[in-house]
């Protein structure tokens, strides 16, 4: 099977120039197989969120190489960097990161208009995402003016409305309530089997994780092990994050 | 202990404390530096030719305090908006609302008068630097001028002692109203939904409407006094509101709706500009106002300016008449530059009733004069004429007043040659050997030109000042010529002039702080605006472009309303002024130029705050 991700011996270090340098990523590698959805676990400050930041374009690492579709991303320019985004990829993060001054249309449409998308075309697809992600209610109102789950729904449909190849969660269940989450949830696995959209999220909740089909559990700035779903269903799967979850705990 | 937490906290948030206090400084200073000059009732009367003059500054303070009004509301809406969060903080770990209260209440008052004391004097240094710069630049030396007064400073601590208690006040009711969840999530709390349409549609052409009246009284203003005045301001500023508020959000929509482009990031920035033209009414309507106050105050200063060179030029063709002169004064006269003319004649006067001139000098060396066009002397043709007259008699039917000037400085005031000796002295012209042998006191004057009188300002002044002390019967129109003429006017228009550009000076130092605060205050929202289009796709050019032209359209507005205020406002100086559009295009220039250099500073500033850079290893 083919990767979408590549990532080699990729370090991030803090405060470089400063006399207290902080590795945060001390020489990563994954792959990210092409429709595959994956999780990254970890406690707080292990790094999930520095390795998510690198992976998306989002920062600069300090060394390594990172390959999304055979590209190694970090020697794009800032024109193609911004343009390879704005295509490839999709980002749904823990804050809902919608933009209060667009209503919940405009939000959802801006990465096709940054492509130059023809208007009746960014319609019918915005209408699509919208009508899967029960939003059709919502388009003409503006961020203020829905609750979390939607907002976070939004948010979703934003990412994924330009049909990327690949979509970055970073705790995209962290602000949502249970059943929201849930749903949230369903929804990803959902778009992840059926478009066979790559998913690579970080989450420190074992309930969200355990829809993934691989999950890398990240401590002090290594992968220190790494959980395969197989063929398990998905409640079996949990039981097997939470009993890990807990071997790290002792 | 709380206010020990508190001050840790400002230290944590010290630059939005700095931009918040450097502006309330400055309205401090701006305001100080307005009353001082208002309330120095000696000056205005002295140096002005408008009649109500102390009534026009009575309701400009009235207009200022309109603004730093407003000012201070944002000002404090921005500091509630710093420290809410924190308080709300406080609250959960167990202070008391009162509590908090009290400390809010003490830091704005702490704030607010730390920034007045700072403000008054920055003010004073502000207007003695203003003032003597100025009158340097403009060759004024008005009386009565001062850089402080007891009044005005009275006024200005009085003005914001009430308004920051008031808002103290404000802060802590709103306080104490809030929720306390609400107060933590506070952050955004700037940023208004826009309203229904058909709202916009009414205000937005009653808007339209208000701004047509105002001009049109501002043009009949002769007819309507005062009242009319004050009638074409209320109307003007309530105009510039609505037309902020919803005329430009209509034309923003209808453009939305007829282009109905998806393209790039265009309606990211048309929703951008919907939002912050309602939360950004208030300020663009002062800024409106500040912008046709400094354009329209520099554009009558100039005009002033302007028309003095212009006046003098038209009434005398030499710069200046030295009569006999002394060592010293010839000393001076050498020390002109640029002479383009210099002649002396000879005279003899007898018992100061009678005046003897010889012929001769007249036919051999011109004496500069203006070439009449019909009766009017005008600038253009000026020029020393190359043909010689046979006699004086010549010269004077000719260029009556060129040699009438010259007579005038001759006699002090006592004759004149177009009534033909009707004078109390007799003048009268005789040939080469009559002159000779005429008995009376015989003297000279020297008559010259130079090219720029104020490249020679210093000597022509002395010149002037010691032919005043040496003849006891000079009186300050005795001495002929454009440089005594410019004295005179400077005399009679410099303080309008001073006014004009002083006035400028401190309204584009309010607008710059004004505006420059409140855009800037926004950098926190979309900073995270910005950051997720550049997740989504967008590179950072166009990141740039599009946060340039938003910054453009929003210090657009108040140039474009401004200016147009200024135009249909300027004839209400019909009556003092020949031309009342005379120093509005260099007024326009300099305007223009320091408030694109203005926003061109924002952009900058914002930019490097949103950070809109890749970082590339
Ligand atoms: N910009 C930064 N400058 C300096 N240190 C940083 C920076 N960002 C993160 N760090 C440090 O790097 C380490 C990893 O941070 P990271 O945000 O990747 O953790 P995380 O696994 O996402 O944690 P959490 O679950 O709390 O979000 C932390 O120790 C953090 O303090
Ligand atoms: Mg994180």
């Amino acid at each position: 099977m083919k990767n979408v991700i590549e990532v080699n011996n990729l370090t991030q270090v803090y405060g470089q120039k400063t006399n207290k340098p902080y590795k945060a990523l001390k020489g990563i590698d994954l792959q990210v197989a092409n429709g595959e959805f994956v999780a990254i676990m970890g406690p707080s400050g292990s790094g999930k969120s520095s390795l998510l930041n690198v992976l998306a374009t989002l920062q600069a690492p300090t060394s390594g190489t990172v390959k999304v579709n055979n590209q190694d991303i970090w020697q794009l320019n800032d024109k193609n960097l911004a343009k390879f985004r704005g295509e490839t990829l999709g980002f749904i993060f823990q804050e809902y990161n919608l933009i209060e001054s667009l209503n919940v249309f405009d939000n959802i449409a801006l990465p096709l208009s940054l492509q130059k998308i023809k208007k009746a075309q960014i319609k019918k697809a915005v209408h699509l995402v919208a009508k899967q992600l029960n939003l059709t209610e919502q388009l003409n109102k503006f961020p203020t003016e829905l609750s979390g789950g939607q907002k976070q729904r939004v948010a979703a449909a934003r990412a994924l409305v330009h049909q990327p190849s690949l979509i970055f969660g970073d705790e995209p269940t962290g602000a949502l309530d249970s059943n929201n989450a849930r749903e949230m949830m369903n929804y990803l696995s959902a778009i992840n089997m059926e478009n066979n959209i790559s998913i690579l999220m970080v989450t420190h909740d074992a309930f969200s994780a355990s829809f993934a089909q691989k999950i890398h559990f990240l401590s002090d700035g290594q992968i220190v092990q790494t959980l395969e779903r197989h063929n398990a269903s998905r409640e079996d799967f949990y039981r097997d994050v939470l009993t890990t979850l807990g071997n790290f705990n002792e | 202990m709380l206010s020990k937490i508190a001050l840790s906290t400002i230290k944590h948030r010290l630059k939005d404390f700095i931009v918040l206090f450097t502006g309330l400084t400055i309205a401090v200073a701006i305001f100080f530096m307005f009353t001082t000059i208002a309330n120095n009732r000696a000056f205005l009367e002295a140096n002005s030719i408008i009649q109500q003059i102390t009534l026009i500054f009575v309701i400009g303070e009235f207009l200022l305090g309109f603004i730093t009004l407003i000012y201070l509301t944002f000002a404090n809406n921005f500091l509630l908006q710093l420290r809410q969060r924190e308080y709300g903080l406080l609250m959960m770990y167990g202070a008391t609302k009162s509590q908090v209260s009290q400390l809010l209440f003490r830091e704005t008052l702490i704030l607010g008068s730390l920034a007045s004391v700072v403000g008054i004097f920055v003010g004073m240094a502000l207007t003695a630097i203003a003032g003597n710069v100025l009158q340097k630049l403009l060759y004024l030396n008005l009386p009565h001028w001062q850089f402080f007064n007891g009044r005005g400073l009275i006024v200005t601590i009085v003005f914001f002692a009430v308004i920051l208690t008031i808002n103290g006040i404000w802060n802590v009711l709103h306080l104490k109203r809030t929720q306390l969840n609400d107060l933590l999530h506070a952050n955004q709390v700037n940023e208004k939904l826009p309203t229904k349409m058909g709202r916009y549609f009414i205000f937005g052409i009653l808007g339209i409407i208000l701004m047509i009246l105002s001009f049109i009284i501002m043009h009949k203003i002769a007819q309507m006094g005062l009242m009319g005045l004050i009638l074409a301001l209320i109307l003007n500023v309530s105009g510039t509101f609505l037309i902020i508020r919803a005329s430009l959000i209509l034309i923003l929509n209808v453009l939305q709706k007829l282009t109905g482009s998806y393209k790039g990031l265009r309606r990211f920035t048309i929703g951008q500009l919907t939002f912050r033209l309602s939360a950004f009414d208030k300020l663009l309507t002062i800024v409106t106002l500040m912008f046709a106050l400094a354009l329209g105050a520099l554009s009558v200063g100039r005009g002033f300016q302007m028309t003095v060179p212009i006046l003098a030029s038209q009434n005398s063709a030499y710069t200046i008449a030295i009569k006999d002169p002394t060592k010293q004064e010839t000393a001076n006269i050498d020390k002109l530059t640029g002479v383009t003319f210099k002649t002396t004649y000879q005279y003899k006067m007898v018992n100061k009733a009678k005046l003897y001139l010889s012929k001769a000098e007249f036919s051999q060396v011109n004496l500069p004069v203006l070439a009449t066009n019909g009766t009017m002397q005008t600038q253009e043709s000026l020029k020393i004429p190359k043909t010689t007259y046979a006699d004086a008699k010549e010269l004077a039917n000719k260029y009556p007043s060129a040699l009438n000037q010259l007579l005038v400085n001759i006699t002090a005031n006592n004759v004149n040659v177009t009534a033909n000796n009707m004078g109390a002295i007799d003048a009268s012209f005789l040939n080469k050997t009559a002159f000779a042998v005429a008995k009376g006191q015989s003297g000279s004057i020297t008559v010259i030109r130079v090219k720029d009188y104020n490249a020679n300002e210093t000597t022509l002044a002395a010149l002037v000042k010691s032919q005043m002390a040496n003849h006891s019967d000079f009186s300050t129109d005795t001495i002929t010529g454009t440089y005594p003429i410019v004295q005179l006017l400077r005399s009679y228009m410099g303080g309008i002039e001073f006014m004009g550009f002083f006035l400028a000076i401190a309204f584009l130092t309010m607008l710059a702080s004004t505006l420059m605060f409140k855009v800037l205050s926004n950098t926190a929202i979309d900073k995270k605006r910005y950051r997720i289009l550049s997740m989504i796709g967008a590179n950072t050019s166009l990141l740039k472009q599009t946060n340039a032209k938003e910054i453009g359209v929003i210090f657009g507005i108040p140039m474009i309303i401004g200016f147009l205020d200024v135009w249909f406002g300027l004839p209400m100086f019909k009556p003092i002024m020949g031309n009342v559009y005379l120093g509005f295009g260099f007024a326009a220039v300099v305007v223009v130029i320091l408030y694109v250099l203005y926003y061109l500073l924002t952009v900058f500033l914002y930019q490097k705050i949103l950070a809109l850079k890749q970082k590339h290893n």
